[in-house]
């Protein structure tokens, strides 16, 4: 598993990401419910619904760490 | 982003520049009220720059990792020099932990 296959993994990954979210939000709104693109899809309201839970999933996490982190900076200057 | 010609501005003021600019422009065409698929799109376009942005970076990280070189001479060499230098060192007097 060398550097080089993981990056252009991580790499295909990212491109591979980002046409999906496009054509999800750009494309599948505009075009009829009989087309053959939609089986590819989930519902559109999917496409708001997951960056929403993943931002308050990120920085939730985020958060929790700084303050796991300065509460314990404290307990140490204190104790 | 834009306008980097012209005045010279700290990279806070660009950004926040930029951020007033772009979210101006948003909120004009969220006001506008075109037809019941429009307002879906630009209502999303906030997270699609989200994701974009988040794209953009794995991009740039895997790109970064795949066109890394493996030196293995330089490293083999380092490692000789390493060796060397805590050899010539212990030898003078220097404890170290390996």
């Amino acid at each position: 598993m060398s550097s080089n296959t993981v990056g252009s993994g991580i790499a295909s990954l990212g491109a591979l990401i980002f046409f999906y979210y496009s054509t999800w939000i750009f494309i599948i709104p505009f075009i009829d419910s009989s087309h053959w693109l939609h089986a590819y899809f989930l519902d559109k309201i999917w496409a708001v619904r997951i960056p929403q839970i993943l931002l308050v999933l990120g920085l939730g996490m985020i958060s929790s760490l700084l303050l796991i982190a300065t509460v314990c900076s404290k307990k140490q200057k204190t104790s | 982003m834009l306008k980097l010609l012209g005045i010279k501005s700290s990279r806070g003021t660009r950004l926040t520049v930029n951020l007033i600019l772009l979210s101006s422009i948003w909120w004009y065409f969220f006001n506008l009220e075109l037809g019941k698929a429009y307002e879906f799109t630009i209502s999303a376009v906030p997270y699609w720059f989200l994701i974009t942005f988040g794209c953009y970076a794995l991009i740039k990280i895997g790109l970064g990792l795949s066109t890394l070189r493996d030196c293995v001479e330089e490293s083999a060499s380092l490692d000789k020099e390493i060796k060397e230098a805590k050899a010539f060192l212990s030898q003078k007097g220097l404890k170290t932990t390996n």
